[in-house]
């Protein structure tokens, strides 16, 4: 895992990364790579809920909603625009 | 006055049997879907809700 | 008709035999509205067997020759099934029914703005070897969003027809139906047009083969779900356990078989998990190079509406106001058309009175049927305005919105926010809200959400609330601009709403544990302007079960009622008030046997009738006290059901029947009953089990007993009874 690597929680809303590797092999993460999210997918963090989780992402067009616990561990290199 | 009184306890008659049926069935009939239930304009909309 | 009896058709002379079809597609990709246009008034709506999953299909209009049916089934973004509804998806395409389908032609509907997630069902779909049409919708929005599609480059590199569809304003329907037609008469060849690796292709041989073997895949489709196992526990779990549970007795075998297939990609470093969604994805985006345009255009009509009702701070606060909005209109705005209603209703049974003949005959008519009926039609409004209002929240989109922000609290008791809609479809009736249950993965999630959805006071407890509130709750108002009914009301669905995160807690900690985690995805579709036909469709369907309802079972039950309540006839010699007469009566009888269970909730015996008859159905509870108090009362005079109720005196004591206390403990226990027997039903076959339903029944009456004792007896105590 290179240095820039940041979990996509951590990213702040507008920011976009590029996918580069997943944690943990759970079969949550497989959902995720069904609609798309692969490595090298770009992704928008779009915003977090107004209490804080979960958080909207942006991948291929569409919104998604998913948990932070979730998206701790997809690991992404924040793109700067 | 009479015939009066038979034509409401007809009436009542009919009811109970009406009612009774309908009753009973919602206990012999669980697994099927009630019909008001199946023909519910909610039922239709939380079906396309899932599906859409 | 014939086939719902069960009654086999004799094929008619020269009547070809039946062609089956199925239309699938992601979730909100406006799928319903193209099997509606493909099928038009032709639809039928039942059960796959075993499973309460919807099987919706219709027939095709326009076929010349042979009769195509088209099976509707449920939104899914994989082959890879998550959920009951997926299962049933999945196991249709491929014919693992008991009556397996054999379908000729698969037509998936796709999102043209969200075209590579689309294909992934698209290229999922073909591999499983039988003709697929693509159906392209949305195509209006491309331009709209800056996408420019080739479709005839994307048609040429899937090899398949690709029609370009704006669903909702008709458009490419005809061609669509065309496609079909041509597709259904010829002979199908699947060539395939993506490859696997030889390394790939040789560990996948033992697993391609125990498909061939073991299931109705043909070649194709044993090759692409050997590939899928391969990659997915998910996918292989399908094959290994059946829709109750229970284990294949092949499911050894597989799994075996599996193993040692993802052993020997490991052997050559290829890493299985996961390797099909990586592999499509790879042809897909390198396929949508060269077919799509994109261009940025800025932020979407969604997503600037986002920018408010998912904001941190106006978020919640739109939330509260949209909520506040369809509740003042329950209520107050219903108010108007209801008050006309009453008014008519007894003016209408003013007249009958004077009509008919003094006797037996106008006591059946105008306290039983009439005053028992109309006591419900008045609450029309109310069911419109609702159903309304519901309607278009679930049909914008907003819903999503709802879970998004609510999934943090659903957590705090054990839930997630995949269980908000089918909560707030609760809100309407608990019935189709369970059912909505179907897209949540997790067994005990699921379960914790029907046992709890009974909780959201439905639409049905209206009538009994209004009743009350309108009856004996002060109309003032609280700081000046809170009025107190609305309070009230608001306070009942909030006994219901912390009396669920209540069961639930207990659910969570005692009774079920968590296989494992559940997460949390969903999609926030576009936001869509809910079409004004489909609103008032809805209502007016509604409206027309809620009158036919009051027609017959509501008629019935008062009819029944009112003998009850009127014999037998004290004896005509004795000069005894029509109080005390009724106490004779049969219902009378019932009653005073019941009354002392339900003396320490303030409750006398007639309201003991209708907690039994409510039974029947909750609103029919305002029917029963129509019934009786009409029976009891002896002058014509129209009075409003309120007035009677305030008026009712008990004649032993002399003193009021109801007081807002009382009124207050009998909505409590409005809010907590289990007196739904569709509830009960709909429970037992969700669950698949007697268990669930029968413990359900059990705890709630018992609460409903405790709460309103509560509130009557410490009420008593705080003086306020």
């Amino acid at each position: 895992m290179e240095v820039d690597w940041i979990p996509l929680n951590e990213l702040k809303p507008g920011e976009k990364g590029i996918i580069r590797g997943f944690r943990e092999n759970n079969s949550d993460e497989d959902y995720l790579m069904e609609l798309g999210l692969m490595i090298g997918t770009a992704v928008t963090l779009v915003k977090f809920a107004p209490f804080g989780d979960p958080l909207e992402i942006r991948v291929r067009g569409f919104f998604l909603s998913i948990r932070s616990s979730e998206a701790k561990l997809i690991l992404v290199e924040k793109i700067k625009d | 006055m009479g015939i009066q009184e038979i034509i409401t306890f007809l009436i009542v008659g009919i009811a109970v049997l009406f009612a009774g049926k309908k009753f009973i069935r919602q206990f012999t009939h669980v697994d099927q879907e009630l019909p008001k239930c199946a023909n519910c304009a909610l039922n239709k909309l939380a079906q396309s809700n899932i599906k859409r | 008709m014939n086939e719902a009896l069960g009654i086999k058709k004799a094929h008619p002379r020269g009547k070809k035999p039946e062609i089956e079809i199925a239309i699938v597609g992601n979730p909100n990709t406006g799928k319903s509205t193209v099997f509606n246009a493909l099928t038009g008034m032709h639809q039928k709506v039942g059960n796959y067997p075993g499973v309460t999953v919807e099987k919706k299909t219709g027939v095709l209009k326009n076929s010349n020759g042979s009769k195509i049916r088209i099976h509707d089934l449920p939104g899914l973004y994989s082959l890879v099934p998550k959920s009951l509804d997926d299962k049933i998806a999945v196991d249709v395409l491929m014919d693992r029914l008991d009556e397996p389908q054999h379908l000729k032609l698969v037509i998936v509907v796709a999102d043209a703005t969200n075209l590579a997630r689309n294909l992934y069902l698209v290229t999922q779909t073909m591999d499983l070897g039988i003709p697929v049409i693509l159906a392209l919708n949305m195509m209006d929005i491309t331009h709209k969003r800056g996408l420019h599609i080739d479709v005839d480059k994307l048609s040429q590199k899937l090899n398949i027809p690709v029609i370009p569809l704006v669903a909702n304003k008709g458009k490419g329907i005809e061609e669509l139906q065309e496609a079909i037609g041509k597709i259904t008469r010829t002979e199908y060849q699947y060539k395939p047009i993506w490859k696997i690796d030889n390394d790939i292709h040789e560990a996948l041989l033992p697993v391609c083969s125990w498909y061939k073997n073991n299931s109705h895949l043909n070649e194709t489709a044993s090759w692409a779900e050997a590939l899928r196992v391969l990659s997915s526990d998910k996918a292989l779990e399908n094959w290994l356990t059946n829709k109750n549970g229970s284990s294949f007795e092949y499911g050894i075998e597989l799994k075996e078989i599996v193993k040692n297939a993802r052993k020997s990609l490991e052997a050559h470093e290829i890493h299985w998990h996961m390797f099909e969604s990586k592999w499509r994805y790879a042809w897909i985006d390198e396929m949508c190079k060269d077919s799509v345009q994109e261009s940025d255009v800025g932020l979407s009509f969604s997503e600037k509406l986002d920018k408010i009702l998912t904001h941190r701070i106006a978020g919640p606060i739109a939330f509260v106001l949209i909520f506040a909005v369809i509740f003042q209109s329950i209520f107050t705005w219903a108010e108007v058309p209801m008050n006309a209603i009453e008014s008519s209703v007894q003016w209408f049974s003013g007249q009958v009175a004077a009509f008919l003949p003094d006797g037996v005959f106008k006591g059946l008519v105008v306290d039983g049927a009439i005053a028992g009926v109309g006591a419900i039609l008045v609450f029309l409004p109310q069911i419109l305005f609702l159903f309304f209002f519901l309607t278009i929240l679930e049909d914008t989109g907003y819903m999503a919105r709802v879970a998004f922000i609510m999934d943090r609290f659903m957590k705090g008791v054990g839930l997630s926010g995949r269980s908000v809609i089918p909560l707030l479809s609760s809100f309407a009736c608990a019935v189709p809200g369970i059912m909505a249950t179907r897209t949540i993965q997790n067994w005990r999630d699921r379960l914790v959400t029907i046992m709890i959805a009974p909780f959201m006071s439905c639409s049905a407890r209206l009538p009994v609330y209004t009743l009350m509130i309108a009856a004996f709750i002060p109309g003032m108002k609280i700081l000046g601009i809170f009025s107190l009914s609305g309070l009230t009301l608001l306070s009942m669905y909030l006994v219901g709403i912390f009396s669920a995160i209540g069961v639930a807690y207990v659910f969570k900690f005692f009774v079920v544990k968590k296989q494992r985690s559940s997460t949390f995805v969903m999609e926030l579709p576009p936001y869509r302007v809910p079409s004004p036909k489909w609103v008032f469709l809805q209502m007016y369907e509604r409206g027309k079960i809620f009158v036919l309802n009051a027609g017959q079972i509501i008629l019935a039950i008062s009819i029944v009622l009112w003998f009850l309540a009127s014999y037998p006839k004290p004896n005509h010699q004795t000069n005894i008030a029509p109080a005390e007469a009724i106490q004779q009566s049969y219902a009378g009888q019932i009653g005073r046997f019941i009354e002392p269970a339900i003396e320490p909730l303030g409750f006398d015996w007639k309201i003991g009738i209708g907690l039994i008859t409510s039974f029947a159905a909750r609103e029919v509870m305002v029917s029963t006290l129509a019934t009786i108090y009409n029976v009891e009362g002896a002058d014509e005079s129209s009075v409003s059901l309120r007035e009677e109720l305030r008026n009712a005196k008990n004649p032993q004591t002399g003193k009021p029947v109801f007081t807002p206390l009382v009124a207050v403990a009998l909505m409590v226990f409005f809010v907590l009953a289990c007196q739904c027997m569709a509830t009960v039903a709909i429970v037992k076959r969700e669950t698949n089990s007697w268990r669930w339903p029968i413990s359900m029944v059990l705890y709630m009456t018992t609460m409903a007993y405790i709460g309103a004792l509560i509130v009557y007896q410490g009420g008593k105590l705080l003086g306020l009874g």
